[in-house]
């Protein structure tokens, strides 16, 4: 089962987005709400995600400077970048994220990005 | 004895010659004339001067019989002269020869004989007509310069080398409440209860100036006794002699505390107004993320419910209409973003290659409209086309084709689009031509379509912001859109939308 792990610090999406992962067949292995807390848990899961999704602004660390250390930690990690904010969009690309998605998108098309990046050769949508 | 003599009288008679041949060709003007009055010699440059042709005229007569009458009052007054302490000769006779002024100088002296007594004066003439005219002309200057300075607008300093003022003009006096009095040859520090004893313009004058000849826009600022605190720029010029000493100094004041402080009250107006401009960014920024946030929870939420398996067709229909309402709302948070960014810094253009964008935008449109029948045929004799502009290209295109599609109520939407190339003063252009068979625009809109509804003009409705931003979007690449009806005169049929966007060069 492809694993999951949710980064942004809306707590109605964060629990939106397991909600709707789940019922789409896909494990959460865990959410964080800001980019600190999601650097450690990842550093701590046994088993990596296949997918994180992050959002970029966040309190204490931001989206960008969190993707960088998980890259910097594991440079195989998949990062879809679900922001509202398009002014990182190419920063985020620059990093190493295989793609970024501009809040608001519809459900099918992050489901769309979740199954093309776990195919081996994605990487931009 | 009669050796003697002889050699005596003929040493006399040799001297006499030599004096006579002397005097002769003296270029001034000699007279002599006995204690009465009576003319005993003159020499030539006398007849010359005085317009006599022979001695005979002058010799044995009484000087105030002499025409003209100005060297006759000369000549009278010559006791008086001598009996001066200092200037034995008097200043200038004015006389008129071919209706010319001549003017001559007379130096008088006393005539005395071997046992020296008295026996009459000798007047020296000298004519100083050149040197006279010179002075003149150097007054004229002067008072030409002092006429000139006098009407200049700002205050206007004249100091002699010593910083002593020759003069000083009207808007001097008026901008510093200060008399000629009490102003002229005036050490300047000493003007006005000491206002001007300005450690700064001692400075200026006593070091910067006498190493340069001239200073520019120094600016000064002084609590002034009788006039409060002034902000001046000070401009000064050296004027001086061939050898480098001072004659003058011209320091003009420009009294600028006016224009600081209308410049401080601008400074004050562009902070508030960067300050105001940030805030609104701010908000701009934080709603559109907000908003985006608060969509994004619906967008999820809809996915959630779609998700169950016992959902209805009703509530799939109703979940697709919430979808649409968010769709809307996330386009006009990009539009507002794109609005803002064109505003805020100059556009980058570069080469674009229009076709692929234009066929993007087809893709996009059809893939919007899926339930709808849209027929739309791209006219060109060139597939690969460059124009000067950026990404906001798509922009334009997506929102023409989406407001072309929405304000159609045909079964079948068609669109047809044509572009060619155009030479518009000698520049190269694309022009586009989107034309339809939707409802049509009337000609009392056909501008302000493309008019922003902001603060001033709310009153724009229709198409919403899309064709303001494509305006805007199509002047920052320095081109022009424009909407025709596509049968001239029945808006109902149709519409073309033209653009021209410059040609890659």
């Amino acid at each position: 089962m492809i694993s999951i792990f949710i980064v942004d610090d809306d707590d109605s999406i964060r629990n939106l987005y397991r909600i709707l992962l789940t019922k789409k067949g896909y494990k959460v292995i865990g959410s964080a709400g800001n980019g600190v807390e999601a650097v450690t848990m990842y550093k701590k899961f046994p088993e990596k995600p296949d997918i994180i999704i992050m959002d970029h602004r966040m309190p204490i660390k931001n989206g960008i400077e969190a993707a960088k250390e998980i890259l910097q930690a594991n440079g195989k990690s998949k990062i879809i970048f679900a922001s509202a904010d398009i002014s990182v969009r190419e920063l985020a690309f620059s990093i190493g994220v295989i793609s970024f998605k501009l809040k608001p998108f519809s459900p099918d098309r992050l489901i769309e990005n979740i199954e093309k990046a776990i195919s081996l050769n994605y990487k931009n949508s | 004895m009669d050796f003697n003599k002889n050699f005596v009288k003929n040493q006399v008679s040799r001297e006499l010659d030599v004096i006579s041949a002397a005097m002769t060709s003296y270029i001034k003007g000699v007279m002599i004339i006995d204690n009465e009055g009576k003319i005993l010699y003159v020499n030539t440059a006398f007849l010359r001067l005085f317009g006599f042709r022979s001695k005979a005229e002058v010799i044995g007569r009484s000087v105030d019989e002499l025409a003209p009458k100005e060297l006759t009052q000369i000549l009278l007054k010559r006791e008086e002269i001598l009996r001066r302490k200092d200037k034995k000769s008097e200043d200038f006779l004015v006389y008129e020869k071919d209706d010319s002024k001549i003017y001559i100088k007379t130096i008088f002296s006393v005539v005395v004989n071997q046992k020296g007594i008295k026996i009459g004066h000798m007047v020296v003439f000298d004519d100083i007509t050149e040197l006279k005219q010179l002075e003149l002309a150097l007054k004229d200057a002067e008072k030409f310069g002092e006429s000139i300075v006098a009407t200049i607008r700002e205050p206007l300093l004249v100091l002699d080398a010593n910083l002593r003022v020759v003069f000083a003009n009207r808007a001097f006096y008026q901008t510093f409440q200060v008399t000629p009095k009490d102003t002229e040859g005036k050490l300047i520090y000493d003007l006005g209860n000491r206002q001007w004893d300005i450690p700064e313009l001692r400075e200026l004058l006593e070091k910067i100036l006498p190493e340069n000849t001239s200073f520019d826009n120094y600016r000064v600022e002084y609590d002034f006794e009788f006039i409060g605190k002034r902000v001046m720029l000070l401009n000064a010029r050296r004027i001086y002699h061939n050898n480098h000493i001072t004659r003058l100094i011209l320091l003009a004041i420009e009294d600028i505390t006016e224009r600081v402080k209308i410049e401080n009250a601008l400074k004050e107006s562009e902070e508030k107004i960067r300050k105001a401009y940030n805030r609104a960014e701010f908000y701009k920024d934080l709603l559109s993320h907000d908003i985006s946030n608060i969509l994004q929870s619906i967008s999820l939420t809809i996915g959630v419910i779609l998700s169950d398996p016992n959902i209805t067709r009703e509530q799939k229909d109703d979940m697709k209409i919430i979808d649409t309402q968010i769709e809307r709302g996330a386009k006009l948070i990009a539009t507002i973003q794109k609005l803002s960014k064109l505003e805020e810094s100059p556009v980058k253009l570069e080469s674009i290659e229009l076709c692929g964008i234009l066929k993007q935008a087809i893709k996009f449109i059809q893939n919007s409209f899926k339930e709808k029948d849209i027929k739309i045929k791209v006219i060109t004799q060139n597939e690969k086309i460059f124009v000067m502009a950026n990404s906001f290209l798509l922009d334009v295109f997506e929102n023409l084709l989406h407001n072309t599609v929405k304000f159609n109520i045909n079964f079948v939407i068609e669109i047809s689009i044509r572009i060619l190339s155009v030479q518009i003063e000698g520049k190269n252009y694309i022009q586009l031509e989107f034309s339809d068979n939707g409802i049509g625009i009337s000609d009392d809109r056909k501008e302000s379509i493309f008019q922003r509804a902001d603060q001033e003009n709310k009153s724009v409705h229709g198409m919403g912001k899309g064709l303001s931003l494509v305006k805007k979007i199509i002047t920052s690449y320095k081109g022009s859109i424009w909407v025709e009806d596509r049968i001239p005169g029945d808006y109902s049929q149709g519409s073309i939308f033209f653009l021209q966007i410059p040609e890659k060069c």
